[in-house]
């Protein structure tokens, strides 16, 4: 049989929800064979500007720990970082690289505790044009 | 974990594809499959408009039943299960989810939405915000 996935591309926010993701996406990737890329999108919209500092911090870190976390599972994995708004950065990368799995966290990094899903989750959901893992 | 699959069948064009899907699915990660069809009773504005959902109900029937077949052509069995709900089915997957215990729940973006420009289609998107599991998405 065919792989069922080859490369699945996984969105990292450092929030606390995190970790859940990263291990699901390992679980997966060890079933069906298929590589790892974890990507964190410095937030560059309008009301996060003063942010970015601190995210910027974070980049380098956040994605390249869930790296070594899946290679020590022997996962094939790469992490990366990119500028811009997080939900179509993620969604734009997915269709130019030709991804064939978005995993994500239903939850991420927002101080609205009420939400079930977050809205970066929400609109990848929406807008991405492969099938998406979302993470509960 | 024991995989615990739920596989939302409609009927619609995709679910052929999405049924090959949950087959694979469950061919790489293991565990079991159950597929479900929600019957939609309209709601009713007048208590004495009598609704008679059985056509409805046959026609589940026969989805659940095709879909069945699909999953055995796949060399799978999957359980099945029909409900009604009045409203958006949504709601009743979310319910079933949570009263079985499910563990992923497998359903198209779009299903019978056919307006092209609905990317995520109402029962898809009900089900995403509110159900106790994880959800895989498929699309086209």
């Amino acid at each position: 049989m065919s792989k069922m996935f080859q490369r699945a591309l996984v969105p990292v926010d450092g929030s606390r929800y995190m970790s859940g993701v990263v291990a699901h996406a390992i679980a997966i990737a060890k079933k069906t064979d298929c590589s790892l890329t974890f990507l964190y999108v410095v937030n560059v919209e309008p009301a996060a500007t003063l942010e970015v500092e601190k995210q910027k911090e974070n980049t380098t870190r956040i994605p390249e720990e869930c790296r070594r976390k899946a290679a020590a599972e022997d996962v094939s994995a790469s992490s990366r970082i990119e500028v811009g708004s997080p939900a179509e950065t993620i969604v734009e990368i997915a269709v130019r690289e030709r991804f064939d799995l978005i995993i994500i966290g239903s939850r991420g990094y927002s101080r609205l505790k009420t939400l079930f899903v977050g809205s970066v989750a929400d609109e990848v959901m929406e807008q991405a044009s492969c099938p998406v893992l979302l993470v509960k | 974990m024991v995989e615990k699959i739920l596989v939302t069948v409609d009927g619609s064009e995709t679910m052929e594809r999405t049924i090959r899907f949950a087959c694979d699915l469950v061919k790489v990660l293991g565990g079991s499959l159950t597929l479900i069809h929600v019957v939609e009773v309209p709601v009713m504005i007048q208590p004495d408009l009598m609704f008679d959902s059985a056509p409805m109900t046959r026609a589940g029937e026969m989805i659940l039943q095709t879909a069945q077949k699909q999953v055995e052509q796949n060399g799978l069995q999957a359980d099945i299960i029909l409900k009604h709900q009045s409203g958006n089915p949504g709601h009743k997957i979310v319910a079933v989810a949570e009263e079985k215990g499910f563990t992923l729940i497998v359903m198209h973006a779009r299903g019978q939405s056919k307006a092209a420009t609905i990317l995520l289609g109402s029962v898809s998107h009900t089900v995403a915000h509110n159900a106790p599991c994880s959800i895989l998405i498929l699309r086209p």
